[in-house]
C-alpha cells in the first residue's frame, strides 16, 4: 500500500513538474521598463524580438492621410505601445507564445490584464494581420465604424508600404537603420531604440521585418 | 442686442494673444527653428483681427451692461482659441485645423488633454507654445472667477462677492486690480516652481514649461509619458504640491498679502474641507496600490498615490503611472474624482470644494426642516449667512452639469466611441482633467485617434465647464437677446 502510495506521488510530481515546464514554455514574463519597442507591432523582450500576435501595425516611417493633412500613423503606433509600457514601469509584461520563427517570436503581451494588441486595436492604431482572432476583428470593427486612428485616414497597406507603395501626396522615406557593427555583426535600429540617433546607416529598410528577414539584429547597445 | 460694447475689450485680448506669440516665434528664431515663421504669420492675422474689432468698437464703456459680461466671457473663450490654433495649425507638424483647435482649447481651458504624440521630438516653440497658452489661459481662468463669476452670480459664485455694491460697471476697474494681484503671486509661484523642477533634475527648458502647466493646473507635459519621464522622487513631490497650490483659491492668497494675515487661507472652511478630503483620498489610494501592487516600499506607494490623486483632483492631468491597471477599484476611483475639482477662484476646473460644502449645508438645513417643520435654521460659510439664492444657484449649476453631462456622453457614443470612453470623455472635458479612462483615451492613450466630430464635441465640453454652463446657457436664452 505503501509503495503504491509512494509510486503515485512521484507520478504526480513528474505531471506537475511537467506542465510547469510546459507553462514556462508558453510564456514569460519581463520587466515593462525593460521592454524595447522596435516598431508598432514589435517589441524586444530579453534578447527577444516580439511581434504582437494578431496585428499589423503601419510600418514607422509610415504616413498616413486625414482630410489632406499627413500624419505619422507608424510613429503614433509605436508611440502609443511605448506609452503603455512606460505607463507601467512597476508592472510586470506578460507574453504568451503562439509561435516562433527563426527570427521573432509571435506572442500576445499584456501589462496586468491589459493586452497591448486589442488596446491598439481598439484605439485604432493598427489593423489585424492575416489570422487576426474573431475578438480582434470585433475590435477593429469597432474602430472602423467609429473612424479611429487609422480608420479615418488614407493609407497603404503597411507590407505594401514597405515594398515602396506609396499614394501620391506620400513622400515619407524608409526610417529603419541599418550597418555593421565594429566587429561586423549586421545590425539596425528605429527610432524608438537608444541607438538610433548614434548609429550611422549604411542601409535604410522600410520596416523592421525586413531588417529581420535580411539577417540583422536590433542593435541595443552601442559598442564602446 | 448691442454687441458693440465688447468689441474694444476683445480686440485688447486679441492684440495681447497676438504679442504673446512672439514670444515662441522669438525663441524658434534664435534656435534656428523654421516654426517661428508660423507664429509671425499668426501674429499678424490676429493682430490685424485685433484692429478690425478695435474700429467697429462702442467708444462708451458705460454702455456695458451685465448682459454684456455674459456674451464677453462666452466671445472670449470661443474667439481666442481660434485664434491660438493658427501656430499649430500652420507649423511643420502638418496638424489638421480641428487637431489644432483642439489642442488649444484644451490648452486655453487648462484641461490638458493632446492629441499630440511624440512630443520629445516637436519643436521647442510649440512646446512653449502649449506651456504659455495653459499659463496664460490659468491667469483668465483666476480672474474670471474672482472678478466675472460673482457679478454675473454663476453657481454660487456670489458667494465670494467682496463688496455688496459691486455691478457690471466696476467689473472692469476690479479686474485691473485683482489681475495685477493674482498676476504676481502666480508668477511667483511660477517662477519658484520652475526652480525647484531645475534644481530636481530637469533641463531649463522642461522646468520652465512645467512649471507653467504646474501652476496653471493645466497639464501638457513636453513628453509623451508625462510625468512618467521625470521618476525622481523630488520632482513628483515638487509637482504635487504646485499642483495643490494652483487648486487653491488665488484671491484668499492675494488678501492674505494685502493683510499680512498670514493664516486666513487656512482658516477658510473651503481649504479646510479640501485639504482634509486630499489627505484621506490620497492615503487610501497609497494602501490599496501598496497591497494591490505589492509594492515593497510604502513611501513610493504614497508618493505614486499623492501624484495622481492630486494630479486628477485639481483637474491638471498630469500622468505618472497608469492608475487604470491598479485593480478595479480604480478606475471607478479616479471617474469620480474627475468631478471634484479644487478650490473656487483657483485655476482647477471640476465641481469645487464649495459647491459640496453648500450642498451639504443645503441638506442639513432640508432634514431640519423635515425634523422640526418650525425651526428656524440659519446655515453659515465662513461666518456669513448662505442665503436661499446661492443654495439654488447651485442646484442649477449641478442640473446643468448632469443635463450636459448626459448630453455629450450620448453624442460621443453617437460618434462611435465605447461607453467607458464616451462616459469618462464627458466627464474630462467638462471638469477640465485631461486623461480620461478607457484604452483611447486613458492615462496611457491619446485623443489623437478619436474622429473628429468627437473632437468638437470635447471641445464644446472643455467650453461648457470651464465656463460653469450658466454662462453658456443663459446666452441661450431668447429673452438674453430681445432688447
Amino acid at each position: 500500500m505503501r509503495r503504491s502510495i509512494v509510486c503515485l506521488a512521484l507520478l504526480c510530481f513528474c505531471i506537475l513538474s511537467f506542465h510547469a515546464n510546459a507553462e514556462e514554455k508558453k510564456s514569460f514574463w519581463a520587466k515593462s521598463s525593460d521592454v524595447i519597442v522596435i516598431d508598432g507591432d514589435t517589441l524586444f523582450v530579453q534578447g527577444k524580438v516580439v511581434q504582437l500576435t494578431g496585428i499589423d501595425a503601419p510600418e514607422i516611417g509610415q504616413q498616413c492621410d486625414h482630410n489632406g493633412h499627413l500624419w505619422s500613423c507608424g510613429m503614433t503606433a509605436a508611440l502609443d505601445l511605448h506609452k503603455s509600457l512606460a505607463m507601467a514601469r512597476l508592472s510586470q509584461l506578460h507574453c504568451w507564445v503562439n509561435g516562433k520563427t527563426s527570427v521573432w517570436v509571435s506572442a500576445t503581451c499584456y501589462v496586468e490584464e491589459k493586452d497591448l494588441a486589442a488596446a491598439m486595436l481598439g484605439a485604432g492604431t493598427v489593423e489585424i494581420d492575416r489570422v487576426g482572432s474573431p475578438y480582434y476583428r470585433s475590435l477593429m470593427q469597432s474602430a472602423k465604424e467609429g473612424d479611429f486612428g487609422l480608420w479615418g485616414s488614407t493609407f497603404e497597406q503597411p507590407d505594401k508600404w514597405a515594398e515602396k507603395a506609396r499614394f501620391s501626396e506620400d513622400k515619407s522615406a524608409c526610417i529603419v537603420k541599418a550597418g555593421k557593427t565594429k566587429k561586423g555583426k549586421k545590425v539596425f535600429t528605429t527610432p524608438l531604440m537608444p541607438t538610433y540617433k548614434k548609429f550611422k546607416a549604411t542601409r535604410m529598410f522600410c520596416s523592421d521585418e525586413d531588417a529581420l528577414l535580411a539577417d540583422y539584429v536590433p542593435l541595443i547597445k552601442m559598442s564602446k | 442686442m448691442d454687441i458693440r460694447p465688447i468689441l474694444f475689450p476683445l480686440s485688447g485680448l486679441l492684440a495681447a494673444l497676438a504679442l504673446l506669440m512672439e514670444i515662441p516665434a522669438l525663441f524658434d528664431y534664435f534656435v534656428h527653428n523654421s516654426e517661428w515663421e508660423a507664429f509671425q504669420v499668426s501674429a499678424l492675422i490676429t493682430f490685424f483681427a485685433a484692429i478690425a474689432l478695435y474700429i467697429g468698437r462702442d467708444r462708451n464703456m458705460s454702455h456695458f451692461s451685465l448682459r454684456h459680461g455674459y456674451l464677453f466671457t462666452v466671445s472670449c473663450w470661443i474667439l481666442l482659441p481660434l485664434f491660438a490654433a493658427l501656430p499649430f495649425f500652420w507649423s511643420t507638424q502638418d496638424m489638421s485645423y480641428t487637431d489644432s483647435v483642439f489642442e488649444t482649447i484644451s490648452g486655453l481651458t487648462t484641461t490638458g488633454a493632446t492629441v499630440m504624440s511624440g512630443l520629445e521630438y516637436m519643436p521647442p516653440g510649440i512646446l512653449l507654445w502649449r506651456g504659455l497658452l495653459q499659463w496664460v489661459g490659468g491667469i483668465g481662468i483666476v480672474v474670471m472667477a474672482i472678478s466675472i463669476f460673482p457679478v454675473l452670480k454663476t453657481g454660487g459664485m456670489q458667494l465670494f462677492q467682496l463688496e455688496s455694491s459691486e455691478t457690471a460697471g466696476k467689473v472692469f476697474p476690479r479686474i485691473q486690480d485683482v489681475a495685477s494681484g493674482v498676476f504676481a503671486i502666480y508668477s511667483g509661484l511660477t517662477v519658484l516652481c520652475g526652480l525647484i523642477y531645475f534644481i530636481a533634475g530637469m533641463s531649463a527648458f522642461d522646468a520652465v514649461v512645467h512649471a507653467m502647466t504646474t501652476l496653471s493646473t493645466g497639464g501638457f507635459s513636453n513628453t509623451d509619458m508625462s510625468f512618467a519621464a521625470f521618476p525622481d522622487k523630488a520632482i513628483i513631490w515638487t509637482g504635487s504640491l504646485f499642483m495643490l497650490l494652483g487648486s487653491l483659491p488665488f484671491s484668499l492668497m492675494l488678501y492674505s498679502l494685502r493683510r499680512k494675515s498670514r493664516w486666513v487661507l487656512f482658516a477658510d472652511r473651503q481649504v479646510q474641507i479640501y485639504l482634509l478630503f486630499l489627505f484621506f483620498t490620497c492615503f487610501f489610494c497609497a494602501t490599496m496600490f501598496h497591497i494591490i501592487m505589492k509594492n515593497e516600499d510604502f513611501f513610493y506607494s504614497l508618493t505614486l498615490a499623492t501624484f495622481n490623486v492630486i494630479s486628477v483632483v485639481t483637474t491638471t492631468g498630469y500622468a505618472f503611472e497608469d492608475y487604470t491597471l491598479w485593480g478595479a477599484f480604480a478606475p471607478v476611483l479616479f471617474f469620480f474624482l474627475t468631478f471634484v475639482g479644487g478650490c473656487s477662484g483657483s485655476t482647477a476646473g471640476g465641481i469645487k470644494m464649495f459647491r459640496f460644502h453648500v450642498m451639504w449645508l443645503s441638506f442639513q438645513k432640508q432634514f431640519g426642516h423635515l425634523i422640526f417643520p418650525k425651526g428656524v435654521f440659519v446655515q453659515k460659510i465662513n461666518g456669513k449667512p448662505l442665503h436661499n439664492d446661492i443654495s439654488q444657484s447651485v442646484l442649477i449649476y449641478l442640473t446643468l452639469l448632469i443635463f450636459s453631462f448626459a448630453v455629450l456622453a450620448t453624442a460621443l457614443s453617437f460618434t462611435g466611441l465605447d461607453m467607458v470612453t464616451a462616459l469618462s470623455g464627458a466627464a474630462t472635458s467638462l471638469s477640465n482633467v485631461g486623461p480620461g479612462l478607457g484604452e483611447i483615451i486613458g492615462p496611457a492613450g491619446n485623443f489623437k485617434t478619436l474622429p473628429d466630430s468627437a473632437k468638437w464635441i470635447l471641445d464644446i465640453g472643455m467650453i461648457l465647464g470651464r465656463l460653469e454652463y450658466v454662462t453658456v446657457v443663459v446666452l441661450l436664452q431668447v429673452s438674453f437677446w430681445r432688447f
